[in-house]
C-alpha cells in the first residue's frame, strides 16, 4: 500500500508538472488540480493513514475484526487541504476565464509584462 | 480572549461588516483599526518579551503539541508591530482608485491582515501553511480586484506561482510530519541539536523552497515584479511590506528556531542566494523606467540583505537583519505611498511623465528625498544603520563576498534613486501640469516618515530590541518551554 | 562645546529654510555670516592657546558607534578654513543672484554643508566621520544639480555623487576593517596602537580602500574627472565646496590617518603616484580648457594633487608645506572663484575667448583677480610662494625618485602660473573683445569677500609668523609630533629659488604657446589621451545595458519559464539528500479494489495531461479525482473521501460549463523539443516525489498525537465519536478557522475575477434547450430534499461522517443545479444578495461561535455542548456550511442565465 501511494503521488506530481508547463493557461489550471491532489496523496502516505476502518469510536464504530484504524490527524490535515485546494482551483479557473474574456488569449508566454519592457 | 487571538479574530469577524456595509470610510476605518490592534498587541507582547516572558496562548485550551499554540517572541512581536503600523498607514492613505474603495477590497484586506497575524504568531507548521494559503488567496483577490485592467496575466502568474509555493510548503509539511510525527514548533525546536538527520534535512529543504519563494528570493522572485506594478500605490505598499516579509519571517523562524542544524547545512547556498538576490533585484530596478516597477525590484534586492543576516548567522548579524527588516518594511512602504502622491499628481507612474516636484511639491520632496536616501543607505538614515550592522557582522564573520555585494548593491540603489530624483524632482514640470495644485502628503506618510526619522536619529532603540529578539532566537529553550506551557 | 557648535550651524540652516522675502533674505544671509565668523575666531583662539577638546556622546552602542568629536591641531586648521572661508562665502552668496534660491533652500544647504564639513574634520569616531562625509557628498549633489532644469547640471551632479559615493563605500569598508584590526573605531586610540596595524595581513586592503575613498572625494587621479563637471554649481558653491573645503576632505582623511597607516612604502607610493598623476593630468587638461570656472577647477585638481603628493612624502618639510599650501590654496582659490562669479555676473559669459581687456570696465574686479592670481602663481611675497619653496624642499629631500617628483611639482606649479595668467592677463589686460550687453561692475558687497580673502593670502605671506605659530605648528605637531620647519620669504640663494624661477618661466611659456600645445594635444592619437571620464560613462552605459539584458532574461514575462525554474529548484532541493529505495514500508496489504482506484488515477492523470481539448482534460481530471476519492475511501478516510467526491462533483460541473464558454484558441508549444523537456521535468519531479515518500515512510512513525486524539474522543464525557471531525472543530479548530478564511478569500477573489468580466447573457446559459426540461423538473424536486439532507449531514457530523463542509457542498450543488435549470431570477427570489456575502457571513458566524465560550469563561474556540447535537461546534459548522454554499454559488454565478439582480 505504501509503495502504491508513493508511486501514485509521484505520478500525480509528474502529471501536474507536465500540465503546468503547458502554454495554455487552462491546461495549467488542470495542472493545479493535480498538484493539489498530489500533495494530499503525499500527506496520506507520509501520515500513514493506511488503515481500513473509519476513525469512529464508541457507538459509532464500524470497525470489523482485523481492520486497522486509519491515523486520524493526517485525515484532518487532508480535509483542510482539500477545502483550501478547492478554493485555489476555483480561483485559478475564474481568473483564466476572466483573462479569456479580457484578452481572448490564454497564452502563458505572451504577457503584458513583456510588452512593457 | 487572550490578546494574541485578537489580531486574527478581529479582522475575520468584522470582514462581514466591511463587506455588507460597503462604505468606504467604514472599511478603511476597520482596516486601520485592525492595523492598530496588531501594532498594539505587538507592542504589549514586546514589552513582555523585554521583561523576559513570551506571551502564548493555546487555542481552544488544547495544549501543544496536540492543539495549536500561538506564541509572540521578539521576532513575532516586532513583525506584528511593524505590519500593523504599515496596515494602518496604508488604510489611512487616501485611496484614489475607485476599486480600492469597495467593500470586498476591505474585506479582503482584513483577511490578509488576519493571515499575516496568524502566520507570524502561530507555533504550528500546518497552521502556518493554512495562513499562507489565506495570504495567497486574499492577496490574489486584491490583485484581481484592484489591478490595472489589461494586466490580468500578472495576477494569474502571481496566483499560480504562489499556489505552487504553498503546495511545496504542504509537501514539506507532510514529509516533516511523516518523519517526526508532530508539527508543533515546541516539539520541532526541542529536538536534540547536532544530530544529523538527512531525512529531516531533505524535508526541511522542501519547506525552505516554499519560504524562499514567498520571500521573493533569487531565483524564485518572478511573481513579485510581475504583479506588484499592476496594483495601486497604496496596495503595492501594503503588499511590499507584508508578503515577502512574512516569507523572510518564516525563513528566520524555521532556520533559527526550528531547524538550526539545517541552517548550518544550507549556509553556503544561502550565501549564494543572498548575493544573487541582491544583485538581480537591484539590476532589475536599474533597468526600469516606471517608479512602481523600480520600487518593486528594490523590494527583491532588499530581500537579499535580509537573507544576508541569516546567511552570516551570528547573533549580531541576525539582530542587524531584524533591524533591517523593520527599517525596510517602513521605508519601502512609505516610498510607495509618497510615490503614489507624486504619481497622482502626474497621472502616471512613468518617469518620463513627471518633473518639477522640487519646486511644486515641497513636502513630497522632503519626504521622498529622505526616504529614498534611507533606502539607499545614505547616512545618517535608518538604512545606513541597518546596512552598517550587516556589514560589520559580515566583516566579523569573514564573509567578504557578502559584504562586497552589499556595498555594491547600496551604490546601485543610490543610482536608481537618483534616477527618480533627477526626473520627477529636478526636471521641469510638464507643461500640462504647470498650473495644477501641488500635491500634499497625507498623515499616514508623515507617520511612517516620522518612524523612519526616529530610527535614524536613535538607532540604538530599535537595535536593542532587535538584539534581544535575536538572543531569543538563539536561545530556543525559552521558546520551547513557553509554547509547551501555553494555556 | 563642539557638538553645540555643530548644532548651532545645523539649526540655523533650518531657520534659513523659512520663506523670507528676497530683500529680507539678503540681509539675513549677510548676518548669518557672523556665525561662521564667530566660530572661526573661537577655533582660532583654541588653536592659539593649544587647547585640545574632546567630547563623546553614546549613539549606537550596539555597534560600538559613539558620537565622538575631537579638536586638535589638524582638525583646528581645517575647522578654521571651513568657518573662515564659510563666512566669506556666506557674505558673498548673500549678494550673488541665484534663481529659485529660496524655493530650493540654497542658503540652508550651504549652512548644512558647513555643519557636515565641520563634522568630518572634528569626528574622532570613524563611523561618525563617515556619516558626515557622506552628508557632504549628498549636499554637494544637491548643489551641483542646483540648476536642475539643465540636463548638464543633472548629469554632473549624479556623476559627482556616484564617484564620491563609490569611494565612500570603499572607504567605509576600509575604516571598519581598520577598526577591527586596531580594536577601536576611534582614530585617537588607533594612533596609539599603530604598531599592529602595519603588520596585519589586511593592511594593504585597508590602505587601498581608504585611499580609494579619499582619492574619489578629493578628485585625485583616476577620479579627477568629476570636479570640472561639478562647476555647473552656482559660483558660491564652487568657491566653497569644490575648492576650499569638501574636496579637501579626502586630503584631510589621508593626513589624519597617516600616523595610523602611513608607515609603509605602499602608502607613500600610492599617494605620491596619485598626487603626481593628478598634477600632470590637471596640467594637460588645463591647456585645453576654455571655460573660466573649469580652468579654476583644473587648478584646484592640481592643487589637490600637490597636497596629496606632500602627504605621501615623509618628513616635516612636507608636513609644513602641506599646512601652508592648504591654507593658501583655500584662500586664493575661493577668492578667485568668487571673482570669476563677479566676472560672469558682469559679462554674462564664462567662455574665455569672448573676454578680454576688461580692466577698464571692471577695475575693482580686476584688483581682486590680480591679487588672487599673484597668489596662485606663487609669486613673492605671498604665502603661496613660501608654500611652493617648501614643497620643492620636500620633493628634493624625498628618499626616492626625488628628481621625478620635483619635475612633476614644477610642471604642476607652472601650469598653475599659466592658469593665473589666463585668469588675469588674458581677461583684463589682453585685447578687448566685443561683448554683447551692458557690462557693469558688481556691487562692492559682492566683491568684499573675494577681496578680503585675496588680501589675506597676501598679508599672511608678509606676516607669516602668525600662520607659523597659530596654524602650522599645531597641525604639524598633530601629525608628525614636532613643530615643523620655519617659514621664510627669503631663504637665500638655494635650489628652491632656482626652481621657483623655472616655474614662473615655464608657466609663462605654457601661457604664451597655449594654442600650439592645444594643437599638439589634439594631434595625439586617441589612445594616448586621458579618457577616464569615458570609463565612467562607459561603466554607466554598461550598467544600464547589462541591467536591461539580465532583467529581460530573468523577468521574461513567460510563465512557462518561471514555472520551469521554480520546479527545477524544487526538484534539486528534493533530490539533494539521496533517497533510499530499499526499506520501503508497506503496512497494509493491497486489495483488488485498491488497484481499481489506482487505475482510475493513472487513467485520469494521463488523460488530463494528454487530452487535446480543454474539456477532455477536465474530464480526465474528474476521473482522476474519483480515483483519489476511492482511494481515500478504501483506506478508511471516510470523511476525506466524502469531501473529495462532493467537492469534485460540484466543482467539475461548474468548471466544465466555464470551460465551454472559453473562446480563446488553444495554445500549443511551438517546438517538439519543448514538449520533450517538460516531459523530462515531469518525470524528474515524479521520481523525486516517489523516492522522497518511500524514503520518509521507511522509518518508524510516531503516532502519539493521533493516539491522544483517539483516547480523548473515546473518553467518557466527551461528546461526539468522529475523531477526524473532533480534530477539525475542537483540537485544531484554529486550522479550520484559517481554512474558512482561505475559502472566503477565494470566494471574494473569484467574485473579483468574475466582476471584471464583461456583462451580458452568457453562452452556457443560452445553450439550454428543449431537452433540458427534464433537468428543470429534477432540479426543482431535488432542491428541498438535498437541502434537508445537507442540514442532516451538518448536524450528525460530530458523530458520524459528514459535517458542515460536506453538507454545504450538497446544498450548494442543489442550488447550482436549480440555478442552471431555472435561471437566476428564481434563485434570487430566495437569496436577495450576491452569494459572496453568504460566504463572508459564514466566516463571521464561525468567529462568533468561537467567541461564545468566552461568556462562560472558557477559551476562544473551545467546543461546548448543551445537548448531544447542539453546541458551539454546531454553530461553527454552520459557518463552514455557509462559507461553502456562498463560495460555490459565487463560482457558479457567471453561468447562470440572465442578469444578476443584486447588481
Amino acid at each position: 500500500m505504501g509503495v502504491m501511494l508513493a508511486v501514485l503521488s509521484g505520478l500525480t506530481v509528474a502529471g501536474a508538472v507536465y500540465c503546468m508547463l503547458a502554454r495554455d493557461f487552462h491546461r495549467v489550471g488542470v495542472g493545479v488540480m493535480m498538484l493539489v491532489s498530489a500533495t494530499n496523496l503525499v500527506l496520506v502516505a507520509a501520515g500513514r493513514v493506511m488503515g481500513r476502518a473509519p476513525v469512529l469510536v464508541g457507538d459509532a464504530s464500524v470497525r470489523r475484526a482485523g481492520e486497522q484504524l486509519g491515523n486520524p490527524l493526517p485525515q484532518a490535515f487532508v480535509l483542510t487541504a482539500i477545502v483550501i485546494g478547492i478554493g485555489v482551483i476555483a480561483l485559478v479557473f475564474a481568473l483564466v476565464r476572466a483573462l479569456d474574456q479580457e484578452r481572448h488569449r490564454l497564452d502563458a508566454d505572451g504577457s503584458s509584462e513583456e510588452e512593457e519592457q | 480572549m487572550n490578546m494574541l487571538l485578537l489580531p486574527v479574530a478581529f479582522p475575520l469577524g468584522l470582514a462581514f461588516v466591511a463587506l455588507a456595509v460597503n462604505a468606504a470610510w467604514l472599511g478603511r476605518w476597520l482596516v486601520a483599526a485592525a492595523g492598530c490592534l496588531m501594532a498594539a498587541v505587538g507592542t504589549l507582547a514586546l514589552v513582555d518579551n523585554l521583561a523576559g516572558t513570551i506571551p502564548t496562548v493555546a487555542v481552544g485550551g488544547h495544549a501543544a503539541p496536540f492543539g495549536i499554540a500561538l506564541a509572540a517572541d521578539g521576532l513575532s512581536s516586532l513583525m506584528l508591530v511593524v505590519t500593523g503600523l504599515l496596515s494602518w498607514a496604508c488604510a489611512s492613505y487616501r485611496f484614489r482608485d475607485s476599486h480600492e474603495r469597495s467593500g470586498s477590497s476591505h474585506a479582503l484586506t482584513l483577511l490578509l491582515l488576519a493571515s499575516v497575524s496568524g502566520s507570524v504568531l502561530t507555533a504550528d507548521l500546518f497552521n502556518l501553511y493554512v495562513w499562507f494559503e489565506v495570504m495567497v488567496l486574499a492577496s490574489a483577490g486584491l490583485l484581481a480586484l484592484t489591478g490595472d485592467p489589461g494586466r490580468l496575466d500578472g495576477v494569474i502568474k502571481y496566483t499560480l506561482l504562489n499556489v505552487v509555493g504553498a503546495a511545496f510548503l504542504l509537501l514539506g509539511v507532510a514529509l516533516i510530519y511523516g518523519i517526526t510525527g508532530t508539527l508543533s514548533f515546541a516539539d520541532l525546536a526541542a529536538r536534540p541539536r547536532g544530530v544529523s538527520d538527512p531525512q529531516l534535512s531533505g524535508a526541511v529543504v522542501v519547506v525552505l523552497v516554499a519560504f524562499l519563494l514567498k520571500a521573493a528570493a533569487f531565483p524564485l522572485f518572478f511573481w513579485l515584479p510581475a504583479s506588484y506594478p499592476t496594483l495601486g500605490f497604496a496596495t503595492a505598499g501594503l503588499f511590499s511590506g507584508l508578503m515577502s516579509k512574512v516569507g523572510v519571517y518564516t525563513l528566520y523562524r524555521s532556520l533559527l528556531t526550528l531547524f538550526p542544524d539545517v541552517l548550518v547545512e544550507v549556509n553556503p547556498m544561502l550565501v549564494v542566494l543572498s548575493i544573487a538576490t541582491m544583485l538581480t533585484g537591484v539590476l532589475g530596478a536599474a533597468a526600469q523606467h516606471d517608479v512602481k516597477r523600480i520600487l518593486s525590484f528594490h523590494t527583491v534586492s532588499q530581500i537579499g540583505y535580509l537573507m544576508m543576516g541569516l546567511a552570516i548567522a551570528t547573533r549580531d548579524a541576525v539582530s542587524a537583519g531584524l533591524f533591517f527588516l523593520v527599517h525596510v518594511i517602513v521605508v519601502k512602504s512609505a516610498l510607495f505611498l509618497v510615490g503614489g502622491v507624486a504619481a497622482q499628481f502626474f497621472g502616471s507612474a512613468e518617469l518620463r511623465d513627471g518633473g518639477g516636484l522640487l519646486v511644486r511639491g515641497r513636502w513630497v520632496t522632503v519626504c521622498f528625498g529622505l526616504l529614498a536616501a534611507s533606502l539607499a543607505g545614505v547616512p545618517p538614515f535608518s538604512g545606513f544603520w541597518a546596512k552598517l550592522g550587516l556589514i560589520v557582522a559580515g566583516l566579523d564573520a569573514g564573509h567578504a563576498w557578502l559584504v562586497a555585494t552589499a556595498v555594491l548593491t547600496g551604490l546601485l540603489t543610490l543610482y536608481s534613486m537618483t534616477k527618480i530624483w533627477q526626473t520627477w524632482f529636478w526636471r521641469e514640470t510638464p507643461e500640462a501640469l504647470a498650473l495644477s495644485a501641488p500635491p500634499g502628503v497625507g498623515l499616514s506618510c508623515w507617520a511612517l516618515f516620522g518612524v523612519v526619522l526616529l530610527f535614524s536619529a536613535w538607532p540604538q532603540g530599535l537595535f536593542s530590541v532587535a538584539q534581544s529578539a535575536a538572543t531569543q532566537l538563539f536561545e530556543r529553550a525559552a521558546y520551547v518551554t513557553a509554547v509547551q506551557e501555553a494555556q | 562645546m563642539l557638538s553645540a557648535a555643530l548644532a548651532v550651524v545645523m539649526l540655523w540652516g533650518l531657520v534659513l529654510c523659512a520663506p523670507f522675502k528676497p530683500v529680507w533674505r539678503r540681509w539675513l544671509v549677510t548676518a548669518s555670516a557672523c556665525i561662521p565668523a564667530g566660530l572661526c575666531s573661537w577655533f582660532g583662539v583654541q588653536l592659539a592657546w593649544r587647547r585640545e577638546l574632546y567630547e563623546e556622546h553614546s549613539w549606537l552602542s550596539a555597534l560600538d558607534v559613539v558620537f565622538a568629536l575631537q579638536l586638535d591641531g589638524l582638525s583646528g586648521i581645517f575647522a578654521l578654513l571651513i568657518t573662515g572661508v564659510g563666512a566669506a562665502v556666506m557674505l558673498y552668496s548673500a549678494w550673488y543672484e541665484i534663481p529659485k534660491r529660496s524655493e530650493r533652500g540654497f542658503d540652508a544647504l550651504l549652512f548644512w554643508f558647513m555643519g557636515a564639513m565641520l563634522g568630518v574634520v572634528l569626528a574622532d569616531d570613524v563611523v561618525t566621520l563617515f556619516v558626515f562625509w557622506e552628508l557632504t557628498g549628498v549636499i554637494s549633489y544637491l548643489l551641483v544639480g542646483f540648476r536642475s532644469e539643465e540636463a548638464m547640471a543633472r548629469r554632473a551632479a549624479r556623476q559627482a555623487l556616484l564617484v564620491t559615493s563609490f569611494g565612500g563605500a570603499a572607504m567605509l569598508v576600509g575604516l571598519l576593517l581598520l577598526g577591527r584590526v586596531a580594536g577601536t573605531f576611534r582614530i585617537s586610540e588607533q594612533v596609539l596602537t599603530d604598531a599592529s596595524v602595519g603588520a596585519h595581513p589586511s593592511y594593504p586592503l585597508i590602505v587601498m580602500l581608504v585611499v580609494t575613498g579619499a582619492f574619489a572625494k578629493s578628485a585625485i587621479f583616476p577620479f579627477h574627472f568629476w570636479l570640472p563637471g561639478a562647476m555647473t554649481a552656482p559660483t558660491p558653491v564652487s568657491a566653497y565646496l569644490h575648492s576650499a573645503t569638501m574636496v579637501k576632505a579626502g586630503v584631510y582623511l589621508l593626513t589624519r590617518l597617516t600616523p595610523v597607516l602611513g608607515d609603509s612604502t605602499l602608502w607613500s607610493v600610492l599617494l605620491a603616484a596619485g598626487g603626481g598623476a593628478t598634477l600632470l593630468a590637471g596640467a594637460v587638461r588645463l591647456v585645453k580648457e576654455q571655460d573660466l570656472k573649469r580652468i579654476l577647477a583644473e587648478t584646484t585638481v592640481m592643487g589637490l594633487g600637490g597636497l596629496t603628493l606632500l602627504i605621501g612624502l615623509p618628513g616635516s618639510h612636507a608636513s609644513t608645506a602641506f599646512a601652508v599650501f592648504l591654507v593658501v590654496h583655500a584662500l586664493y582659490k575661493a577668492s578667485l572663484f568668487m571673482t570669476a562669479g563677479a566676472i560672469e555676473h558682469a559679462t554674462h559669459t564664462r567662455h574665455l575667448p569672448h573676454m578680454g581687456g576688461l580692466w577698464r570696465a571692471l577695475p575693482k574686479t580686476c584688483v581682486c583677480a590680480t591679487i588672487g592670481s599673484v597668489a596662485m602663481a606663487g609669486m613673492p611675497p605671498t604665502l603661496a610662494f613660501i608654500g611652493k619653496e617648501l614643497m620643492y624642499k620636500a620633493t628634493l629631500n624625498a628618499s626616492a625618485f626625488a628628481g621625478a617628483l620635483t619635475a612633476v611639482a614644477v610642471i604642476g606649479n607652472a601650469a598653475m602660473v599659466c592658469g593665473a595668467l589666463l585668469v588675469t592677463v588674458r581677461i583684463f589686460w589682453g585685447p578687448k573683445k566685443p561683448l554683447s550687453g551692458d557690462i557693469h561692475e558688481a556691487s562692492w558687497a559682492l566683491l568684499l569677500a573675494p577681496f578680503v580673502l585675496a588680501v589675506a593670502s597676501l598679508m599672511f605671506g608678509v606676516f607669516h609668523g602668525v600662520i607659523e605659530r597659530g596654524i602650522v605648528e599645531p597641525s604639524v605637531n598633530a601629525v608628525e609630533g614636532d613643530g615643523g620647519s620655519k617659514l621664510h620669504l627669503w631663504g637665500g640663494f638655494s635650489p628652491m629659488l632656482v626652481l621657483s624661477g623655472v616655474t614662473l618661466s615655464l608657466g609663462y611659456a605654457f601661457y604664451r604657446f597655449r594654442p600650439r600645445l592645444q594643437a599638439l594635444s589634439a594631434a595625439l592619437p586617441r589612445a594616448l589621451q586621458p579618457r577616464v571620464q569615458g570609463i565612467y560613462t562607459g561603466a554607466l552605459y554598461g550598467l544600464r545595458r547589462s541591467a536591461e539584458l539580465s532583467t529581460r532574461v530573468v523577468q521574461s514575462g513567460r510563465l512557462t519559464i518561471y514555472l520551469t525554474v521554480v520546479f527545477s529548484v524544487a526538484v534539486l532541493a528534493m533530490a539533494w539528500p539521496l533517497p533510499d529505495f530499499v526499506r520501503a514500508g508497506a503496512s497494509v496489504e493491497l486489495r483488488p479494489l485498491d488497484w481499481l482506484a489506482a487505475a482510475l488515477i493513472v487513467l485520469g492523470v494521463v488523460r488530463g495531461a494528454s487530452a487535446g481539448k480543454r474539456v477532455e482534460a477536465l474530464l480526465g481530471a474528474a476521473v482522476f479525482g474519483v480515483g483519489v476519492g476511492l482511494l481515500f475511501l478504501f483506506i478508511g478516510a471516510l470523511d476525506v473521501a466524502l469531501a473529495q467526491f462532493a467537492a469534485e462533483a460540484v466543482l467539475l460541473a461548474v468548471l466544465v460549463l466555464s470551460t465551454a464558454s472559453v473562446e480563446s484558441p488553444p495554445v500549443k508549444r511551438r517546438r517538439k523539443v519543448a514538449d520533450a523537456t517538460r516531459a523530462l521535468f515531469a518525470v524528474a519531479a515524479g521520481v523525486v516525489t516517489t523516492s522522497a515518500v518511500l524514503w520518509i515512510t521507511s522509518g518508524r512513525f510516531d503516532t502519539r498525537l493521533s493516539d491522544h486524539f483517539v483516547a480523548e474522543v473515546s473518553a467518557p464525557g466527551h461528546v461526539g465519536s468522529n475523531v477526524v471531525n473532533a480534530i477539525l472543530v475542537e483540537f485544531r479548530a484554529f486550522d479550520t478557522l484559517g481554512e474558512l478564511a482561505a475559502l472566503t478569500a477565494a470566494t471574494l477573489a473569484v467574485w473579483a475575477a468574475v466582476s471584471r468580466a464583461p456583462r451580458g447573457p452568457l453562452r452556457a446559459g443560452q445553450a439550454r434547450s428543449e431537452q433540458l426540461h427534464i433537468f428543470e423538473v429534477i432540479s426543482a424536486v431535488a432542491l428541498p430534499v438535498l437541502i434537508v439532507a445537507s442540514l442532516w449531514l451538518l448536524l450528525r457530523g460530530h458523530h458520524y461522517p459528514g459535517g458542515g463542509f460536506v453538507g454545504g457542498l450538497l446544498a450548494a450543488g442543489a442550488m447550482v443545479l436549480y440555478g442552471l435549470g431555472h435561471g437566476t431570477e428564481r434563485v434570487a427570489a430566495g437569496v436577495p444578495f450576491a452569494p459572496h456575502y453568504v460566504a463572508v457571513a459564514g466566516l463571521s458566524l464561525a468567529v462568533i461561535a468561537g467567541c461564545l465560550p468566552l461568556f462562560v469563561d472558557e477559551p476562544f474556540l473551545k467546543s461546548l455542548w448543551w445537548t448531544e447535537y447542539l453546541g458551539t461546534s454546531v454553530l461553527f459548522e454552520l459557518g463552514v456550511y455557509l462559507v461553502v454554499v456562498g463560495g460555490f454559488l459565487t463560482v457558479a454565478s457567471p453561468h447562470w442565465e440572465g442578469t444578476r439582480p443584486w447588481e
